[in-house]
């Protein structure tokens, strides 16, 4: 990856400063099904129809990756010319959360696209 | 007719298939020992009435088919069963019933054998004497005050006693391995990913792995063949081919290289576990096997870098038991109020000193110094292993540092209970699968077993060795059946 040159800066005090601005976007796919479960995910379904075992975080049950999912962030991390990582590495989490006491948010070590630059 | 119970579960599958005796005639026999067994406290859930239904079915239908036809098995429980009550030995599910089976218990029905019943462990497998229990302590079929081992003590106990011709149990640190050798049972626990974790009420997930239990080699063969392969609803199972371990079963292990670890030669080892490990060595000289004197440097860490790993796993999974859904739960008078309730009311001693154990390595700012250094060393222990792997086959060391030990005996120190697990837990930090195999006993006449580890994916090696050894330890259960 080539690095790109960059040439804003502002004066401070001691010296100049770089300006270099990093977006987060949080961008849901539009799957059929959830990331870690086969329940689907229907917009304004009725309550409780869109849940699994694996969701309620039911005794002996698995989190499966969605496949599709992982095409779509491939798909998108090639329409960026991102890197692709060919091992992706799972964590399970452990952080409290008071509502969702289930403390299996599944966390990535190393994600699918990494080292995006625009 | 002499008494079933008393057969292998490979005599009574070929027995039943040979139309020697019936389903019926099995499941009563093991019915009737199961009922007469309340002193061994082995049973959490009986199913032994629909056993009996089944049995009379299958023995209408006359499918044979399967690898264990019409053959009645007990489980720990820990394995979900579908509208049969699974507990994992503790109070926050004492009244569970999942409307699913686990993928291993599935696998051993569509083979053809059916539920006899659900057989009591340490509460959710956290314990090596069965005393963690919430449905009390588990005795041993080798004598009133012994514990079976732990956590598949029931299983154990309940195989010994002739109450089940087999039967599962699961294992994270030596929860197979252990209970097998005090009760002089055969014990494998599998390659991770060699058998589907799907179902199985979790403990630690990178090291929880289910196994076979029997009373000897080619039982062992024969089971882990019904519940082994992979399943897509578990990530880390492995689609290997699973062998046809009793069809390619021989005890011959010419030009075998067997490594004995220096390291395994532990301070007030007893003398007679020793002499029983250089017995071993003869033996698989006998059978053809080169010994080889190998090191594992690493194993002095397994123990302390195991009680990182496994509680800080175990808090994790152990946080879903909130009471919303299912299991337990205690009053309060708001949300929070009632997590804390179910949670103190609903757990034991130990899994709660486990989750604060866990909780506290997996805190910011000992994350580093505890979990991730316990990871790295994990790391080491397998390239150990990895290293003398490239050249030999598999490794015999004792299955446990001393026999069976009195109820009670260790219950009020921890530190030396977790150090009965010495020999079985540095083989879950790697991965591998290992057996023990029953192959003598000590001045109290109590069984002692031997461990072999083998290299990943190599279960048939083991299972090969393990039976060289029993054909020469020509190990017999003395039991005196004192329950009844």
């Amino acid at each position: 990856m080539t690095e790109k040159k960059f040439d804003y800066y502002i004066k401070g005090e001691k010296g100049k400063w770089e300006v270099i601005i990093g977006l987060e976007v949080h961008a849901q796919v539009s799957s059929k099904s959830k990331l870690f479960s086969s329940s689907p995910t229907k917009f304004g379904a009725e309550p409780n129809t869109q849940v699994s075992l694996v969701d309620s975080a039911f005794p002996g049950m698995l989190p499966v990756i969605n496949q599709f999912c992982i095409e779509q962030s491939v798909k998108t991390g090639l329409g960026l010319k991102a890197k692709i990582n060919l091992n992706s590495v799972f964590v399970v989490g452990s952080a409290i959360c008071n509502i969702y006491p289930r403390a299996t948010p599944i966390a990535i070590e190393k994600p699918f696209v990494a080292f995006v630059s625009i | 007719m002499s008494n079933l119970s008393n057969f292998s579960l490979t005599d009574l599958v070929k027995g039943i298939k040979k139309k020697d005796f019936t389903s019926l005639e099995i499941t009563k026999a093991f019915v009737n020992n199961s009922e007469n067994s309340t002193k061994l406290n082995t049973y959490i859930t009986k199913c032994f009435d629909e056993a009996i239904i089944y049995a009379k079915n299958f023995d209408k239908k006359k499918d044979y088919k399967g690898l264990l036809p019409g053959i009645p098995i007990a489980v720990k429980d820990l394995f979900c069963t579908k509208n049969v009550k699974t507990t994992a030995g503790s109070k926050i599910l004492h009244n569970f019933i999942p409307t699913y089976e686990s993928t291993v218990t599935k696998k051993l029905w569509s083979e053809g054998a059916f539920l006899l019943g659900k057989l009591n462990c340490d509460e959710f497998a956290m314990g090596s004497s069965n005393e963690t229990s919430f449905f009390g302590n588990v005795t041993n079929p080798f004598g009133d005050k012994l514990v079976p081992g732990g956590s598949s003590g029931g299983s154990a106990s309940a195989l010994a006693a002739d109450l089940t011709p087999g039967t599962i149990g699961t294992d994270t640190g030596g929860s197979i391995r252990q209970p097998a050798s005090f009760t002089g049972t055969v014990g494998l626990k599998p390659t991770y990913g060699r058998c589907s974790r799907w179902g199985i009420v979790a403990f630690a997930s990178s090291l929880d792995q289910a196994g076979p239990m029997t009373k000897n080699v080619e039982d062992s063969a024969l089971l882990l063949q019904a519940m082994a392969g992979y399943d897509s609803k578990d990530s880390t199972s492995v689609d290997i081919k699973v062998e046809n371990y009793s069809s390619k079963l021989t005890d011959k292990a010419k030009g075998l290289k067997i490594g004995i670890p220096k390291e395994y030669r532990v301070d007030n080892m007893p003398s007679e576990i020793d002499k029983l490990w250089k017995k071993g060595i003869d033996y698989l000289k006998d059978a053809g096997a080169i010994i080889k004197n190998i090191s594992l440097p690493h194993t002095k860490y397994a123990l302390s870098t195991y009680y990182i790993v496994a509680p800080a796993e175990a808090s994790s999974n152990l946080a879903r038991y909130d009471g919303v859904k299912y299991g337990h739960r205690s009053k309060g008078n708001n949300l929070f109020e009632m997590y804390e309730n179910t949670r103190s009311d609903g757990f034991g001693d130990e899994v709660k000193r486990r989750i604060l154990i866990g909780t506290y390595v997996l805190s910011s700012g000992y994350y580093d110094a505890y979990y991730l250094k316990a990871q790295k060393i994990r790391k080491l222990i397998k390239n150990d292993f990895d290293k003398v792997f490239n050249d030999i086959d598999a490794i015999l060391t004792p299955s446990t540092p001393s026999a069976a030990f009195k109820i009670g005996d260790k219950k009020d120190d921890p530190v030396s209970m977790y150090l009965n697990d010495i020999f079985t837990v540095p083989v879950n930090l790697a991965g591998l699968p290992a057996i023990s195999v029953p192959a003598g006993y000590d001045k109290n006449n109590l069984p002692l077993g031997l461990q072999l580890i083998g290299k990943a994916f190599d279960e048939q090696t083991l299972l090969n060795l393990s039976l060289a050894i029993e054909k020469r330890a020509n190990f017999k259960r003395k039991i005196n059946v004192w329950w009844k």
